[in-house]
């Protein structure tokens, strides 16, 4: 266990609990849940892009920068023994799965919102 | 608790059982916690910074294509640094 992945342990922790400590409090405000299910007709923090969504993209950009710096430390022929190295291979691998998974809901849940609102509207076409 | 005097006149207190107080919605939201104020600015609209570069035809296919670009141009830069 190299002091790298010690730190990056550490950081993917904090910024785990502070996401999640933001993200469930938001969700109780803004996301109008009926009987178990969402309505996807009275939740319009979906439909428009928010100051949260801006964060999420500063998230996208740190993974990509962590990748291209693992790269480029790879490129330099370092090794696993480095700690940068440890750093930015548990970084890029625990970010990209995040964000991709979060992006993915996030399109998924504008369409079912979309879906709700003008439904009726789309299906003609 | 009103006072005795309000009681003996009928009218006055036919108008004052009468007089609804409407708080406005937005009087409330003067009340709210430090927290509750910043979820709710984290919810707030904001500029799309990705909407002026979607608008325009040519930064929609840059959008797409500069990636890649990028991308096989760091390959070629890694081949050639070997």
């Amino acid at each position: 266990m190299g002091i790298g992945f010690i730190v990056s342990f550490i950081v993917v922790g904090v910024w785990t609990i502070i996401i999640l400590g933001i993200t469930i409090p938001m969700n109780k405000k803004y996301v109008v849940r009926e009987n178990g299910k969402i309505n996807y007709k009275k939740t319009t923090i979906y439909l428009r892009w928010n100051v949260f969504d801006t964060l999420t993209l500063v998230l996208a950009i740190y993974t990509i920068l962590c990748v291209q710096a693992l790269n480029m430390l790879l490129s330099f022929s370092q090794t696993i023994e480095n700690p940068y190295v440890q750093f930015f291979t548990n970084q890029s691998q625990a970010w990209v799965i995040v964000i991709v998974a979060y992006l993915v809901s996030r399109v998924s849940m504008t369409l079912k919102s979309i879906k709700a609102h003008w439904g009726d509207e789309l299906d003609d076409k | 608790m009103l006072k005795d005097e309000f009681q003996k006149e009928q009218w006055l207190k036919n108008s004052l059982d009468d007089d609804k107080v409407e708080i406005p919605e937005q009087l409330l939201t003067y009340k709210k916690s430090r927290w509750q104020r910043f979820l709710q600015y984290l919810a707030s609209p904001t500029k799309d910074p990705l909407e002026p570069i979607c608008t325009s035809s040519i930064g929609y296919t840059s959008l797409k294509v500069v990636p890649i670009v990028a991308a096989v141009f760091i390959t070629i830069l890694q081949i050639l640094l070997q």
